[in-house]
């Protein structure tokens, strides 16, 4: 069990470091007015997925009373959110940058009402929470579709569900002990986020073609 | 169990810690807005016509976030998202919590009295937004 725990903090600590220099090139390369299409897609893929890994990580670390590991991943986690919303705000502006940011923390708020939920054997609380997610859902495609007419409130509404789903699935995997099943999850939920990044980086290439002309 | 508690105390800590209310900028790269000015936080405040100004609602904020008017000014915001916004002002500055339920719909106040009057949405406790009464 000792050497099976370390393995885990050591892939975390990997991931958590692959994550932070992903992080780093992604947000610099969206900062960059004349980034390609391709580097606005590479670059909304690797937060998205980014936030999958580190939401896991801080998930699992909760639910295994790994207090250290908890508080770096929750750390790196919200370092993503900060730059996920850099990368709005590179493209929309500083105002949409602010606005976005409490908005997209707050659906990480609903996780941690579900994690405690499950951590707790909490039905009510965890019901509660699916129920903050399905609204957040709303919310944020209402965000993405003022801020561009090619970005559907719906059609977001359903991909931003989709992904709350997956991670949920993750929390469940991780809180049965399943490690087998946990990384599957986890690699579906991270993999979902491409069906996000890659029609926001499209429906943004297409507002704005002057500024993410193809190569 | 405790240790589950303090751990996503913590989380929620990290997240509250690093929120901030937000007023909002105009400085949108979207072409479809429609007040020019720009005001940035704290720093400028957007002086409007004397009888009526509108502010929009859009991208979660209120667009000027800051307005400066002459009492007797009928203030209407207009929502441009597709969500439902409230305008809610406290009580003790007049008070009132409008509903904006979905793109389009508005809501208009009449400022007779001078003061800074703070209000928010409802919803988004972190659209804020001022209008200085003079």
């Amino acid at each position: 069990m000792k050497s099976k725990y370390k393995q885990f903090t050591a892939m975390t600590a990997l991931v958590a470091l692959l994550g932070l220099g992903y992080s780093t090139n992604a947000a610099a390369a969206m900062a960059d007015h004349s980034a390609m299409s391709s580097d606005l897609r590479t670059g909304l893929n690797s937060l998205f997925r980014e936030h999958v890994f580190l939401a896991a990580a801080a998930t699992g670390a909760a639910l295994g009373g790994r207090d250290a590991e908890f508080k770096a991943a929750a750390g790196s986690l919200d370092g993503n959110s900060i730059d996920i919303s850099k990368a709005i705000g590179s493209v929309y502006g500083a105002g949409a940058e602010q606005a976005f940011l409490p908005l997209w923390r707050k659906h990480i708020g609903f996780v941690v009402d579900y994690t405690v939920g499950v951590a707790t054997k909490d039905d009510a609380k965890k019901n509660q929470a699916v129920n903050d997610l399905v609204q957040y859902t709303q919310d944020f495609g209402a965000f993405l579709a003022s801020a561009n007419p090619n970005l559907p409130k719906e059609v977001v509404a359903g991909l931003v569900k989709d992904h709350v789903l997956t991670l949920k699935d993750v929390i469940d995997a991780q809180a049965s002990g399943d490690l087998g099943k946990s990384y599957m999850a986890i690699r579906t939920a991270a993999g979902h986020m491409g069906m996000i990044a890659d029609p926001l980086a499209a429906a943004i290439t297409k507002q704005f073609p002057e500024r993410f002309a193809r190569r | 169990m405790k240790r589950y508690w303090v751990n996503l105390g913590i989380l929620t800590a990290v997240i509250l810690a690093g929120s901030q209310s937000v007023l909002a900028h105009e400085e949108c790269d979207d072409a479809s807005q429609a007040n020019a000015a720009t005001a940035e936080r704290g720093e400028t405040v957007v002086a409007q016509s004397e009888t009526a100004t509108s502010v929009m609602v859009k991208l979660f904020q209120y667009q000027p976030g800051r307005i400066q008017v002459k009492a007797g000014t009928t203030v209407t915001w207009v929502n441009e998202d597709e969500i439902f916004h409230t305008v809610t002002l406290e009580k003790q500055d007049g008070g009132f919590d409008a509903p904006l339920d979905g793109k389009g719909m508005s809501f208009s106040f009449t400022f007779t009295q001078p003061g800074t009057y703070s209000y928010y949405c409802d919803r988004h406790e972190h659209m804020r937004g001022e209008i200085e009464v003079l």
